[in-house]
C-alpha cells in the first residue's frame, strides 16, 4: 500500500504501531463490553449466593450495596474498565483476595504447563511433519523413473497417520490413557506422579513441580501436535518444488539440508503462527487436563470462580485472557514478517526493521520490488 | 477405504440413535448391586459401569444425544456462516474491514470458558453446548472463509456478473457461494466433530449434558473415577468418540472434494 502524501511526515513504522495499538484498544473495549454484557444479562445474583441460604432480604440488600451491584450498569462498567486500565483489578468478592495476585500465582502453573506441552508437541510434530512432507507422490514417481528403489513403507507416513487420529482424541481420554501408561499407582510403567503439584509451586520445590507437570503436558501435547504436524507437512510440500530449493540443491546441498536451511524458513510463517495460536488456545484448552491432574492453574481458577459466581473476578480474568490473545496476534504479524521477507505489509516490514534495530537494513532494496504488490 | 469405513461408522451411530428412540429408559440397567464394574462378557458386551449400567446400551443411548448435538450444530453453524459470508460479500469495503475486526475480536474468546459461563447460570443443558460451540466455530469458520470470499469477489466471473447488472445478493448465491462450498463443508465438518469433543470435556467439568441424559461424555467421565479399579471401562467410550470424530472429518473432506467444481 502506498502511503499517501501528508502535510507532515510520520515514520511508517511508527504509524504502523499506532495503527495496531488503536485497533488493539478498540478490540479490547469491544471485548470488555461483550464480557460485561454476557455476565450481566445472565440470571444468578452474586450477592444472594455469597450471603448464603439463610440470609435475610435485608442482609442481601446490604451486601449488594457494599459490592456496588445496585449502581446503574453503565456506572459499574466504567468503574471496572477504569480499574482495569489503571492496573488495579480490585479484590475478589467472595474471599477478598487480590485478583491480580491470584492471577499471577495461577499463571505460574498454567504458563509452564503450556510451554512444556508446546515443547513436547514440537519435538513430536516438527521431525514427523518435515519427513512426511518431503516424500510426496510426485517424488516417488520421479524416483521410480530414475530407477531408485521405492520404499513403500515410510515411517514418517506411519506416524503421520497415527497423529491424524490423535487430533480426534478427547482431552480427558488422552489424559486417562497417559495415566494408564505412565502414571504412578495405575500405569503399566509407573514412573511419573499423576498428581501432587507442590503448594509452593516453582518457587519452593522446582524439581517436584516440574515432574508433576510432565504427565499433563504429555497428554496435551499428543492432541496438539497433530495440528502443528499437519501444517508443517503441507507447508513443506508446498516448497518442495520451489525454485529456491532446486537452486540450493544445485549448489551442493542435499535435499534435507536445503529443506532445513531454506525451505523451513520459507514455510516458517505458517508454522509459526499455528504454533502461536495453538499456545493461545492451550491457555484455556487445558482446563480438562488441569482438573484431571488436580493442577491449580488459571482455568481451574476460572472454573471455580464461575461456580461461585464471582463475576467481578471472572470478567477481569476473561478480559486479560482476551487481551493476551489479541497482543499475541500482533506479535505473530511482526515476527512473521521477520521470518519471511516476502510477506506482510510494507509498514510491517518497516516495523520489523525498526524492532530488530536494522537487522535487515543491508537488504533494503528488496522493498522497491514489492511496493506495488503489497 | 477410509471413506467407506467412516461412512459405515457414521451410519452405525445414526442407526443406534434411531434404535435408542425405542428403548425404554432403564434398558440395560441391572440394579442388583452385584453386577457393577464388570469386565466385558457375554451378558454385558462391554462390561458395566459403577452403578450397574450396561456400557454397550449406555453408549447406544448416548448416540442419540451425540446425533442431536452434531445435527443441530451443523445446521446452526451453516446458517450463521452463510449469513456472515453473505454480509461480507455484500458489504462495502469499509464495512468489510469492520466485520473482520469484529470477528478477530470474537476469535480471542475462549470457547469452553464461555460455554461454562452460560451453563453455570442458565443450567447445564445440550442447548447451551450447541449455542456456545456454534457461535465459536462459526466465527472461526467465517474468519477462514472471509479471505476466500474476498479472493472470489476479485475473480473475472464475478466482475462479469457485476457488469451484467446482477444484484449483490444474487451474485453471492449464484457465483460466490458455489465456489465457497468445498471450504465451507470442511469447516462445517470440523465444527460438527468438535462439538462431540466439547461435550465430553464440558460434561466432565459438570457443565455439559445434564445428569439424567445419556451421553458419551457421561460414560467417559464416569469411567475416569474408576481408573484404578476398572481401567478397561474407559477404553470404549473414548475410542467411540475418537472414531466418530475422525469419521466426520474424513467424510467432510470427501464431500468437499465431490462438490468442488474446479477440481
Amino acid at each position: 500500500m502506498r502511503t499517501k502524501a501528508r502535510f507532515f511526515h510520520i515514520n511508517p513504522s511508527i504509524s504502523y504501531v499506532l495503527h495496531r495499538v488503536l485497533i488493539l484498544f478498540a478490540s479490547t473495549i469491544l471485548a470488555s463490553i461483550i464480557i460485561f454484557t454476557i455476565l450481566r444479562i445472565l440470571p444468578g445474583d452474586t450477592a444472594t449466593i455469597i450471603a448464603g441460604k439463610d440470609a435475610s432480604v435485608g442482609q442481601v440488600e446490604r451486601l449488594r450495596e457494599k459490592m456496588g451491584l445496585n449502581a446503574p450498569l453503565i456506572e459499574q462498567y466504567f468503574e471496572w474498565i477504569k480499574g482495569f486500565f489503571t492496573g488495579s483489578l480490585g479484590n475478589s468478592a467472595v474471599d477478598n483476595t487480590s485478583i491480580s495476585a491470584s492471577i499471577w500465582q495461577k499463571s505460574l502453573v498454567t504458563f509452564p504447563l503450556c510451554i512444556l506441552s508446546l515443547l513436547f508437541s514440537l519435538i513430536i510434530a516438527l521431525p514427523i511433519g518435515i519427513m512426511a512432507g518431503m516424500r510426496t507422490n510426485k517424488q516417488k514417481v520421479d524416483d521410480k523413473n530414475r530407477g531408485i528403489k521405492i520404499n513403500n513403507f515410510n515411517i514418517a507416513n506411519f506416524f503421520d497417520f497415527i497423529l491424524q487420529g490423535a487430533s480426534a482424541i478427547p482431552a480427558l481420554w488422552a489424559g486417562l490413557l497417559i495415566l494408564l501408561l505412565l502414571g504412578k499407582g495405575v500405569g503399566v510403567l509407573p514412573i511419573l506422579p499423576s498428581q501432587g503439584f507442590p503448594l509452593g509451586g516453582f518457587g519452593v520445590s522446582p524439581q517436584e513441580a516440574f515432574v508433576s507437570l510432565l504427565l499433563p503436558a504429555l497428554s496435551v501435547a499428543i492432541i496438539v501436535s497433530s495440528r502443528i504436524m499437519r501444517v508443517t507437512k503441507t507447508e513443506i510440500q508446498k516448497v518442495q518444488d520451489a525454485d529456491f530449493i532446486r537452486f540450493a540443491m544445485s549448489t551442493g546441498k542435499t535435499r534435507l539440508n536445503a529443506m532445513l536451511k531454506i525451505g523451513l524458513r520459507a514455510s516458517g510463517t505458517a508454522i509459526f503462527s499455528t504454533i502461536a495460536l495453538t499456545f493461545a488456545e492451550m491457555l484455556t484448552g487445558v482446563v480438562v487436563v488441569e482438573k484431571l491432574f488436580a493442577l491449580p492453574g488459571l482455568s481451574s481458577m476460572l472454573l471455580h470462580d464461575i461456580g461461585v459466581r464471582d463475576l467481578i473476578k471472572v470478567q477481569s480474568e476473561l478480559l486479560l485472557l482476551v487481551l493476551f490473545i489479541l497482543i499475541l496476534g500482533i506479535v505473530i504479524d511482526v515476527i512473521s514478517s521477520i521470518i519471511d521477507p516476502r510477506i506482510g505489509r510494507r509498514e510491517t516490514k518497516y516495523y520489523a526493521q525498526w524492532a530488530v534495530g536494522g537487522f535487515r537494513r543491508s537488504r533494503g532494496s528488496r522493498n522497491v520490488r514489492e511496493r506495488g504488490s503489497a | 477405504m477410509r471413506v467407506k469405513f467412516s461412512i459405515f461408522m457414521l451410519s452405525i451411530v445414526a442407526l443406534s440413535a434411531v434404535v435408542s428412540l425405542f428403548l425404554p429408559s432403564d434398558f440395560g440397567f441391572s440394579a442388583d448391586g452385584y453386577s457393577t464394574l464388570q469386565l466385558p462378557s457375554s451378558a454385558h458386551l462391554l462390561g458395566t459401569d459403577s452403578s450397574g449400567h450396561d456400557l454397550f446400551f449406555a453408549l447406544i443411548k448416548g448416540s442419540l444425544t451425540s446425533a442431536i448435538l452434531c445435527i443441530s450444530t451443523l445446521l446452526l453453524c451453516f446458517v450463521v456462516v452463510f449469513l456472515l459470508c453473505m454480509l461480507i460479500s455484500v458489504a462495502p469495503k469499509r464495512l468489510q474491514d469492520l466485520i473482520l475486526a469484529f470477528l478477530d475480536t470474537m476469535i480471542a474468546f475462549p470457547t469452553l470458558i464461555i460455554a461454562m459461563l452460560i451453563a453455570a447460570v442458565a443450567g447445564g443443558s445440550l442447548f447451551v453446548v450447541v449455542i456456545a460451540c456454534s457461535v465459536a466455530y462459526s466465527v472461526n469458520a467465517t474468519r477462514v472463509l472471509s479471505n476466500e470470499v474476498r479472493k472470489i469477489l476479485a475473480t473475472d466471473y464475478v466482475t462479469s456478473a457485476v457488469t451484467t447488472g446482477e444484484s449483490k445478493p444474487s451474485i453471492f448465491v449464484r457465483h460466490v457461494f458455489p465456489s465457497l462450498l468445498p471450504l465451507l463443508i470442511v469447516q462445517l465438518s470440523y465444527a460438527t466433530s468438535s462439538v462431540l469433543l466439547a461435550e465430553a470435556g464440558l460434561t466432565y467439568l459438570g457443565y455439559g449434558a445434564p445428569q439424567n441424559t445419556a451421553s458419551w461424555g457421561h460414560v467417559l467421565s464416569d469411567s475416569a473415577s474408576f481408573i484404578r479399579t476398572a481401567p478397561i471401562t474407559l477404553l470404549f467410550p473414548g475410542l467411540l468418540i475418537t472414531i466418530t470424530v475422525l469419521s466426520i472429518n474424513v467424510v467432510g473432506d470427501w464431500v468437499a472434494g465431490k462438490v468442488d467444481r474446479f477440481a
